[in-house]
């Protein structure tokens, strides 16, 4: 494929405009190949910015109500890759073909006229399709988070125990993965907030996480300006805080560790 | 370029806007309604314009625009954690949302875009008729490559530039406010 070629059909991808029949080769180059994924997300955000080539309307004063209502019913997931509600999480890559193969074969069905409603099913799986494809991506991205040569990583432990939580530091991609295990869920109204220490300076918070009901997270979380500019970082900490973490650290640490390269 | 509300430079009011949208979702993650509330405050009209252009039905619109921002909700802690903006997540909902109920109210892709979707926007004013058409079949009716040739009588490949080089000219005036046409290579 060359580059020219390569582009239009990274165009075509944002918009959604390649054939289903190209979806799942495309989902697997927007995985591995980093030029492919760039060129999307750079023809994504065009796409995202089309929202204001819409004609300008009022939308009605009682859908913010609505949205509103609706968020009160459903809390933001704990950790990056879980679902709200229960998902095939164990068997994701072997449902794909299997729910590719119901699309078509409701497809064919409709085709024929022998079965009222079954559009219904066919958006309903498309959906489902996609929605699993994307999962798939955003488990993609996160191991490739962790590779790389200018990676740094931490072992949080209690003093001299097992570590809780382990935090890579890609400088290349600009992120920390945070993956804690037998960390108890934080109590209502309270987060995890992990700290950047260097020598004698005030600790920079480097975000908050939560863990799920098995005391487990992974999380991709951006690395800040404030922890991008510090020199040298010696240690990494955990404290829990209210929700929305806290400008300074309001407990003694419960996890701490040094920062080292990684082999 | 200077942004002539702000006195500031295009480009910082970008950064600055991506700034408050991190804070919103790093607040939305740990629960805080009122975050969405913001969100929608910012995005709400944009989303809802994007999701009745397509479905052409306020009810179904306001549908589409509900699941896209309980979509974000649900998984503000992976949005805050992505670099794509926030704008991109809720378009990309609302537009999924909003062309699978023009499919189950058995509206055909194909249907002709009204006037009022086509003379719209100033931005899309600065592509070929050839662009626009096919850019707006892809984005507003959900046409895959093939069948965007099909109606427009060109070949996949060409469609395959028009989409790219309108992107690439939408990319341009949309992010620069340039208001004459650009050269863009095919």
């Amino acid at each position: 494929m060359t580059t020219r070629d390569l582009r239009d059909t990274a165009a075509a991808y944002a918009l959604g405009a390649v054939d289903p029949a190209e979806q799942p080769a495309l989902d697997a180059l927007m995985a591995r190949d980093e030029n492919f994924r760039r060129e999307v997300e750079a023809y994504r955000e065009v796409a995202g910015l089309m929202a204001y080539a819409a004609p300008a309307v009022r939308a009605p004063g009682s859908l913010r109500d609505r949205i509103l209502a609706d968020a009160t019913r459903v809390r933001p997931l704990a950790s990056a890759g879980s679902r709200a509600t229960p998902r095939p999480t164990a068997s994701w890559t072997r449902a794909i073909p299997w729910l590719a193969a119901a699309a078509c074969l409701t497809i064919a069905v409709l085709s024929q006229g022998r079965v009222s409603g079954a559009r219904d099913a066919v958006v309903a799986l498309q959906k489902e399709l996609t929605e699993t494809r994307e999962e798939l991506a955003l488990k993609e991205r996160t191991l490739t988070a962790f590779e790389g040569p200018e990676v740094h990583v931490v072992s949080l432990s209690e003093s001299a125990g097992k570590p809780n939580a382990r935090v890579f530091w890609n400088h290349t991609r600009n992120v920390f993965i945070v993956s804690a295990f037998n960390v108890p869920q934080a109590p209502k109204g309270k987060v995890y907030q992990l700290w950047a220490i260097a020598k004698g300076k005030n600790p920079v918070s480097m975000g908050t996480f939560d863990t799920d009901a098995n005391g487990r997270a992974t999380v991709i979380v951006p690395v800040g300006t404030d922890v991008a500019a510090i020199d040298f970082v010696d240690l990494c900490a955990m404290t829990l805080e209210p929700a929305g973490g806290s400008p300074q650290p309001t407990e003694t640490p419960r996890l701490v560790g040094s920062w080292r390269h990684t082999d | 370029m200077t942004d002539p509300l702000t006195g500031h430079g295009i480009a910082s009011v970008a950064d600055q806007r991506r700034a408050d949208d991190a804070r919103l979702l790093a607040r939305m993650a740990a629960g805080d309604e009122r975050a969405l509330g913001s969100l929608y405050d910012t995005y709400g009209a944009a989303v809802y314009g994007l999701a009745l252009a397509i479905t052409q039905d306020p009810e179904r619109a306001e549908a589409a625009v509900a699941d896209a921002f309980a979509t974000v909700w649900r998984e503000a802690r992976q949005a805050a954690a992505d670099s794509t903006p926030v704008l991109v997540h809720l378009t990309t909902a609302a537009r999924r949302a909003a062309l699978a109920s023009r499919a189950t109210a058995g509206v055909t892709s194909a249907a002709p875009l009204s006037a009022h979707t086509l003379l719209a926007s100033g931005a899309l004013e600065q592509l070929s008729p050839s662009q626009r058409q096919a850019v707006e079949l892809a984005w507003f009716r959900g046409l895959s490559r093939a069948e965007i040739a099909h109606t427009m009588g060109e070949p996949e490949a060409t469609v395959g530039t028009y989409l790219r080089t309108g992107l690439d000219v939408l990319r341009h005036s949309l992010t620069s406010g340039v208001t004459s046409p650009v050269a863009v290579s095919a």
